[in-house]
């Protein structure tokens, strides 16, 4: 549920983005993240590493966004800030008409344990806990009762095709069907953006196909927000779009969409 | 999340890491029982003493009054007893007479105080050995205090078989005849055979005993009922002054006994104060129950805090090790932790996860401290409590379901006071830590 100002501010802020973006996007799309002049500094000691040195997109609900580039560009450092995880250092992030640059730690959570899912490289599944627990895991959070959360998590395994696994424990698991538990743990609780870091990154190239294709088609199937980091051109190719970034600035946005690749050069 | 998904999460943990959780629960078993067996240590000593004090004198509703300066108007005899027993905060007085005896048998003598006692209250102590017949004899029937035999002195010799060796002198008080004597000189303190007292007569005079502490200390007296007492001295001194009885100013005496106590018993205990009040005021000195009690309870109040901070210090070393436990559990857990922040789990809940732990270790040591203190417990009361008072069951060692509650509640608040510093870090920790590979 959303408290009264963030309904009003959100309303407020969609309106006000509808004007700019009318010239951009076919009319209909709302933006799901607003990205503006986005930056984040590291000191370390007398250097300071620019990680990200402005960057300024949106991502529009139901979109699939890969986020490329090489090691070291910024990738998971964008996508950190846009879930929540890391404060940034200048700029401004919209999600659904929040600021959330300006939340604070425990609204920041509150904020994921609403809207977000996520998918990580190396799983972070519960080392303790079987598939079906893992899955029904961040359904706890919410305060939903064990029979409740152990229904659709048990849904939600069969989904990505694990009906057979349920009781295995992580390490009981391969990678890939341990990535399948992790697709399942971040969907279970409906958000309404996903995101993933480098989630095919400890996979082998088959099973890697197989895990994006899952993503992709459970996400738009329940119409999802996708953002994915990764550093393999191939598997952006599946993305509805791609963000390119270099030394932490946008080098180009790559249009998958429509017939032609539409790019803007920045 | 649910509390139950909150202290389940806690117990999984704890679960996983058994070993260091039975290590840390033994610290606080261990100062748990410390604490709670100091405890009823003194909670023992103190109600034992209480109720050896208030055997046979329970009512707290009771005065002891005695005179408090000579004043002939105010002493004490059957006629002012009467006038007072009408003031209307008076349910019953007392009175209570002392005629100072030698009792003898062979070698043996001791120097005892006969206290004269109303029927009734001669009737509520609690006889060890013999008993009080009914039937009158004609004789003076005397109850022999547990702990006159400590008293008893070797006649010839002077000497003390119990202050000298610890040894109890064979006198038979039930078996054969004894002599009592009366003194006929008051303060004539050179015992050995220069005091002077009333003729001697043998016979079993002896009829019980009682171990019964009392407000006068029954155990160290001999008693026997009052009117039998007045008789017999009457008998005894026939006409001689009686020491310890006041006298007119021309020497003779007053013809009537005067009592040096009375046990005023108040007909509420709202009342007492008046009743000092008026006591107070109309010469006589006042010495309450309820005062001597506050007083036992002030001093072994001392003993507990004294006792009680000792087992504090083996629950103090306890919650060091809770703590310790804690930071190491939160340190290997960090990447759980960020996962669950990651996932969306309040941080509050993670604070909360990690203090229920540190509660639950708590908790745990606070049971299994307990129960090992209701068993030592026991154990203390049947090896020390016959060496402290040989013959008597004194329950030296007592827990009261207070104290056993609050030792749970106590420990697992200790629990979470140690767990506090490494839940908040917890709380704290950044959720990139699950991000970050390894
Ligand atoms: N906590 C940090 N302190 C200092 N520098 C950092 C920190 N985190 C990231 N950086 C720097 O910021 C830059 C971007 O890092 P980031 O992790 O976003 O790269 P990436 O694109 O995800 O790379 P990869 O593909 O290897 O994961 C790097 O130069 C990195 O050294
Ligand atoms: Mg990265």
């Amino acid at each position: 549920m959303l408290s009264i100002s963030e309904r009003n501010g959100g309303i407020f802020l969609d309106i006000e983005k509808q004007g700019e973006q009318e010239s951009e996007q076919p009319a209909g799309r709302q933006v799901a993240i607003d990205v503006c002049n986005l930056q984040k500094f590291y000191r370390l000691g007398d250097e300071t590493v620019r990680a990200l040195d402005g960057v300024t997109f949106q991502i529009y609900e139901g979109e699939f966004v890969a986020i490329v580039g090489t090691s070291g560009s910024g990738k998971s450092t964008l996508l950190n800030m846009l879930a929540g995880l890391e404060k940034p250092t200048k700029g401004e992030i919209t999600i659904a008409g929040q600021r959330i640059d300006r939340l604070k730690e425990n609204q920041l959570v509150r904020f994921r344990r609403r809207k977000i899912g996520f998918i990580f490289q190396s799983f972070n599944l519960i080392a303790t806990m079987n598939a079906l627990e893992n899955v029904a895991f961040p359904l706890a959070f919410r305060g939903i009762t064990k029979t409740a959360r152990e229904k659709k998590a048990d849904a939600m395994l069969e989904r990505v095709g694990l009906s057979r696994h349920k009781s295995h424990k992580p390490n009981q698991m391969s990678g890939g069907q341990q990535q399948r538990v992790g697709v399942a743990r971040a969907l279970v609780v409906n958000p309404s953006i996903v995101f993933a870091d480098e989630p095919t990154g400890n996979l082998d190239s088959n099973t890697s196909k197989e895990i994006l294709e899952l993503m992709r088609n459970v996400v738009s199937e329940q119409k999802k927000t996708l953002v994915m980091v990764t550093h393999d051109n191939n598997l952006a190719h599946v993305a509805d779009r791609i963000i390119h970034i270099r030394d932490g600035k946008i080098k180009k946005i790559e249009n998958n969409q429509t017939t032609g690749i539409i790019e803007e050069v920045y | 999340m649910r509390f139950f998904d909150i202290i389940g999460l806690s117990f999984g943990s704890l679960f996983r890491r058994r070993a260091r959780t039975i290590l840390t629960v033994l610290g606080v078993f261990i100062g748990t029982a410390s604490v709670v067996l100091m405890l009823s240590l003194g909670i023992g000593l103190k109600q034992s003493f209480l109720e050896m004090y208030n055997e046979g004198n329970s009512q707290a509703n009771k005065l002891t009054i005695s005179l408090s300066e000579n004043n002939p108007a105010a002493y004490l005899t059957d006629d002012t007893i009467e006038e007072l027993e009408k003031q209307p905060f008076v349910e019953q007085i007392r009175p209570k007479l002392i005629g100072r005896a030698r009792i003898t048998q062979g070698k043996w003598a001791v120097d005892v105080n006969i206290l004269g006692l109303t029927k009734d209250e001669l009737g509520s102590l609690k006889l060890t050995k013999g008993a009080l017949s009914e039937e009158d004899t004609g004789d003076l029937k005397l109850i022999v205090g547990s702990r006159v035999i400590e008293d008893v002195y070797n006649y010839k010799t002077g000497e003390y078989p119990y202050y000298d060796k610890k040894e109890y002198a064979d006198m038979d008080f039930f078996g054969d005849s004894v002599r009592i004597q009366f003194e006929t000189e008051d303060f004539n303190v050179d015992y050995l055979g220069h005091r002077e007292f009333t003729s001697k007569k043998r016979k079993p005079y002896i009829v019980a005993e009682t171990a019964d502490m009392g407000a006068e200390g029954y155990c160290y007296c001999i008693c026997a009922d009052i009117d039998a007492l007045k008789e017999f001295m009457d008998k005894e001194y026939r006409g001689k002054s009686i020491p310890g009885q006041p006298v007119r100013k021309n020497g003779r005496p007053y013809g009537e006994y005067i009592y040096p106590l009375a046990t005023v018993t108040v007909n509420s205990r709202e009342n007492i104060d008046a009743a000092k009040e008026y006591f107070t005021e109309n010469g006589y000195q006042v010495m309450a129950n309820d005062e001597i009690t506050e007083e036992i309870d002030k001093s072994f109040n001392l003993v507990q805090a004294v006792l009680g901070s000792i087992g504090a210090v083996s629950l103090l070393v306890a919650a060091i090790g809770i703590a310790n436990t804690m930071t190491m559990s939160i340190y290997e857990r960090t990447k759980e932790i960020g996962i669950m922040k990651v996932l969306g789990c309040d941080i509050k809940n993670i604070r909360w996860m990690f203090l229920a732990e540190a509660g639950l270790i708590g908790l745990m040591g606070g049971i299994v401290g307990v129960t090992l203190s209701y068993g030592l417990s026991s154990i203390i009361n049947t090896i020390v409590g016959p060496l402290i008072e040989p013959g008597m069951i004194l329950t030296v060692s007592r827990i009261p379901i207070a104290l056993a509650v609050l030792a749970l509640i106590f420990s697992t608040l200790i629990g979470m006071f140690a767990g506090l510093l490494p839940a908040n870090k917890a709380m704290r920790l950044s959720p990139l830590a699950a991000i970050r590979n390894e």
